[in-house]
This record gives C-alpha cells, structure tokens and sequence, in this order.
C-alpha cells in the first residue's frame, strides 16, 4: 500500500486516510467493514461510474447527478473526518 | 456577350449549397442546426471530478486541477455566453458541472494545505522554542 504523505511527516490522518483499506475490504466482498473505514469510497465509485457512462451516452441530466453525487460524496468526507477528529481516534 | 454568370457570387445560386457539401460535416458538428460542443467541456468536468480524491495530499494535485476546471470552466462559460446558439446544451452543462465540482474541489485542497501549512509552522515554532530554550 502507499504510504499517505501526510500522516507519514505529520503523524495524523488526512481526510483521504482509509481509501486503500477501505478499497481493500470492498474488493475482499466486505462492504459494510469498506464503509466503516471509509464511508466515502462507495459514493465515490457510483461518481466515477456515473461520469463514464455519462461521457459514452450523454444523458439528458447526467451533469446534475454528477454534481449531485459529487457533493454527496464531499458533504461524506467532510462529516467523516469531522466525526474522526471530535472522536479523537486520529 | 459578355461571359459572367447570370447571378452574382455566392448569392442566390439554387444550386450552390452555401453550407458545402452535407456528407461532408466538420466532425466536431454534432446535434443539429450545426451546433458544437463546447471545447474542452469533457476535459472540465474530469478534472473537477477528480479533484476531489486529490485534494488530500497536502492539497496541491487537488488545487491544480480544482483550477485548471476553474479556469477552463470561465472560458467555456465567456465561449458559451457570447453565442449560446452555438454550441450544445449538454457540453454547457458538463462544463458548469465540472466548473462547479472544480470548485469544491479547489475549497477543500485548499483548507487542506492550509491546515498542513499551519500544522508545519506550529511544529517548527514548536522546535525553535525549544532549541532557544536550550540555548538559554
């Protein structure tokens, strides 16, 4: 796995800390552990998706779902870190 | 007898399609009415997609891209503004989606490199304390 620059000089986690896990347990089939660890990779995902066939198939409001989905995923990284950080477990 | 034709150039010649030839399209043309897409509006919705994952490392890939959107994202919206009749409503909307997401993108490396900046200088500060302390 990379090793996340930020945790590696500064000691605490970045909000982006968890993707490699988290994509770990996802593809191991252990979704509800991928969510724990963190919830935003799975949003994400669906984004990436999203954009690809969105590209290929121009759909009529594919732009506002992505930007939907998009900020959904932001509002999840957001509240994650948020949560992480009031817990104390980063 | 003099040898012009019986119409002027390039006007109201029925048989003259002022258009070319229509199995000859520009290959950018898309939808009808000739309108085309924005230039670069798949590339500014891709770069503020991903803007996103990489605003997290110390903010800077993030930043770049949330501002190559951004950027782009202005200069299709001026491209778009001048003559909306122009070009596709769906490449407009990619590019105010990507322009939008750049944004986000672009906020949030941006707290993100500031909060490193900040942690860097207190640890420094932190040090440089130290080091006069012991000096004393």
């Amino acid at each position: 796995m990379l090793t996340c620059p930020v945790k590696e000089y500064s000691g605490f986690d970045c909000p982006g800390c968890g993707f490699q896990r988290s994509l770990e347990q996802l593809l191991q089939g252990h979704i509800w552990e991928s969510v724990l660890l963190f919830p935003a990779l799975i949003p994400f995902f669906v984004t990436l998706v999203l954009l690809l066939l969105h590209l290929r198939f121009r759909f009529k409001n594919g732009a506002k779902w992505l930007v939907t989905m998009y900020v959904i995923t932001a509002v999840i990284l957001v509240a994650n870190y948020t949560f992480k950080l009031l817990n104390g477990s980063i | 007898m003099e040898n012009n034709p019986p119409y002027p150039p390039n006007s109201g010649n029925p048989y003259q399609n002022p258009q070319g030839n229509p199995y000859q399209q520009n290959p950018y043309q898309q939808g009808f009415g000739g309108q085309r897409d924005l230039s670069n509006a798949t590339a500014i919705l891709v770069l503020g997609i991903i803007s996103i994952v990489t605003a997290f490392c110390y903010g800077i890939p993030g930043i770049g891209c949330g501002i190559a959107a951004l950027i782009m994202g202005n200069k299709a919206k001026k491209e778009y503004e001048a003559n909306p009749s122009m070009y596709t409503e769906s490449s407009w909307n990619n590019a105010k989606a990507g322009r939008i997401c750049g944004i986000i993108g672009l906020i949030l490396g941006g707290l993100m490199l500031l909060v490193v900046v900040l942690y860097f200088i207190f640890v420094l500060s932190m040090f440089g304390a130290i080091a006069g302390g012991m000096a004393n």
